[in-house]
């Protein structure tokens, strides 16, 4: 089980400086490292396992610049495989409901979860929402420090 | 032996028209709507019936490959014996501009008229045809010692994450564009922020597609670095090899 940091790749920077200051609200809370594209967000991931702490749970956006989210998810999963690591739960955050596409994504990473963003409430409000699901998702994950 | 006619595309979902040449027991052509790769195998013990009419502009001719028929029109100045061996379908000019591509992005310093064996090359590309055709190219002409052949972008990934942590870095990646998992561009990408994480240099990488390359496409290859194109099938493969060539020595410096 991974029990580094918690990788957050998502291109609009306001709601990532808003998600980073409600987690640093909560005690115990893995460190957020954020990156604003797909491909930072696999360099990032690599840096951070050779470094031995290899993220716990990658949360990506799919309209993410560069790589987008699905490429990058494929991409980290195919990584992990070649370093023949366990994988990061990976939460897809997307603005769209999970259609087929989407679900066939989630099968096909295996440990993904989707949560969809709630874009008509403030950015606070979401990024609070998003920890909220962070919280339970470690918990479930037993990821929690 | 130039084939005319059509050709069933599976990207397009109808009958596209077909311009080919027919090398060896290879018949190498793209869609002419949308640029997919629609080379075939055509059996060596396939049936060809030729009418012919000597002295006039045509001749008929009618295949009957092993997955689909084609109608064949075969043109009257090209009926030069087809070379016989698949890596013949790129001329002996394109392989040393792939060994070349290899050599110059290494920054290593090759005399003129030599050859290095590459000790390992990744082919990846969903087609198995293309990938035998890839492979007996590298390898028939020693360009390549070990060739991986990776049927898509995320097979590669692992397969080259795997090799870099082994300290087997390639010396190419020959890698197609359209492929269903992963476009062979976020590959690349992928490919490059995996190098910069690892701390390795960049892996050359030679696009080897049907898709054309435009401005958009020409800007990806800026921003890579270390990587070249080259059209899948363009017809005459001596003209292809001359272009990559040229190529090569705008872009890179290499000299024939």
């Amino acid at each position: 089980m991974p029990n580094g940091p918690i990788l957050f790749a998502h291109a609009d920077r306001a709601f990532t400086e808003a998600l980073s200051a409600a987690l640093r609200e909560q005690p115990a809370m893995p460190p957020l490292v954020s990156v604003a594209d797909g491909a930072a967000a696999l360099g990032e991931y690599l840096r951070a396992h050779r470094a031995g702490a290899a993220p716990r749970l990658v949360i990506a956006d799919l309209a993410l610049p560069r790589l987008d989210g699905r490429a990058t998810a494929l991409a980290l999963r195919a990584t992990e495989r070649g370093l023949a690591t366990p994988p990061a739960a990976l939460l897809l955050y997307t603005a769209e409901a999970a259609g087929d596409e989407l679900k066939a994504l989630l099968s096909r990473c295996g440990r993904a979860v989707h949560l969809q963003r709630p874009t008509a409430l403030p950015v606070a409000e979401q990024a609070r929402r998003l920890m909220i699901a962070i919280e339970k998702l470690l918990a479930q994950l037993g990821g929690r420090a | 032996m130039r084939l005319e006619g059509t050709r069933y595309c599976p990207s397009c979902g109808q009958d596209v028209p077909l311009d080919a040449e027919l090398q060896g027991a290879y018949l190498l052509t793209n869609c002419a709507l949308c640029g997919l790769g629609l080379g075939l195998k055509v059996a060596t013990s396939a049936e060809i019936e030729l009418a012919s009419r000597p002295q006039g502009a045509t001749r008929q001719a009618r295949m009957t490959p092993t997955s689909a028929p084609v109608q064949a029109r075969v043109t009257p100045d090209s009926l030069a014996p087809p070379p016989a061996t698949a890596e013949s379908m790129l001329s002996t000019q394109s392989m040393q501009a792939i060994r070349t591509l290899a050599q110059t992005t290494g920054q290593e310093v090759v005399p003129a008229g030599t050859v290095r064996q590459m000790r390992s090359v990744f082919v990846v590309e969903d087609s198995a045809f293309l990938r035998e055709v890839t492979r007996n190219l590298l390898t028939a002409r020693s360009l390549a010692k070990e060739v991986v052949e990776c049927d898509d972008g995320p097979a590669f990934i692992e397969a080259y994450v795997r090799a870099l942590a082994a300290g087997q870095k390639p010396e190419l990646v020959v890698l197609d564009v359209r492929m269903p998992e992963m476009d062979g561009r976020d590959v690349a990408c992928a490919m490059r922020a995996i190098e910069e994480a690892m701390g390795v240099k960049r892996t050359p990488i030679l696009f080897f597609s049907g898709v054309l390359c435009d401005e958009p496409f020409k800007a990806t290859l800026e921003a890579l670095g270390n990587a070249k194109y080259i059209r899948k099938s363009d017809g005459d493969p001596s003209a292809l090899g001359e272009r990559i060539v040229a190529v090569l020595e705008r872009l890179v410096g290499v000299k024939r």
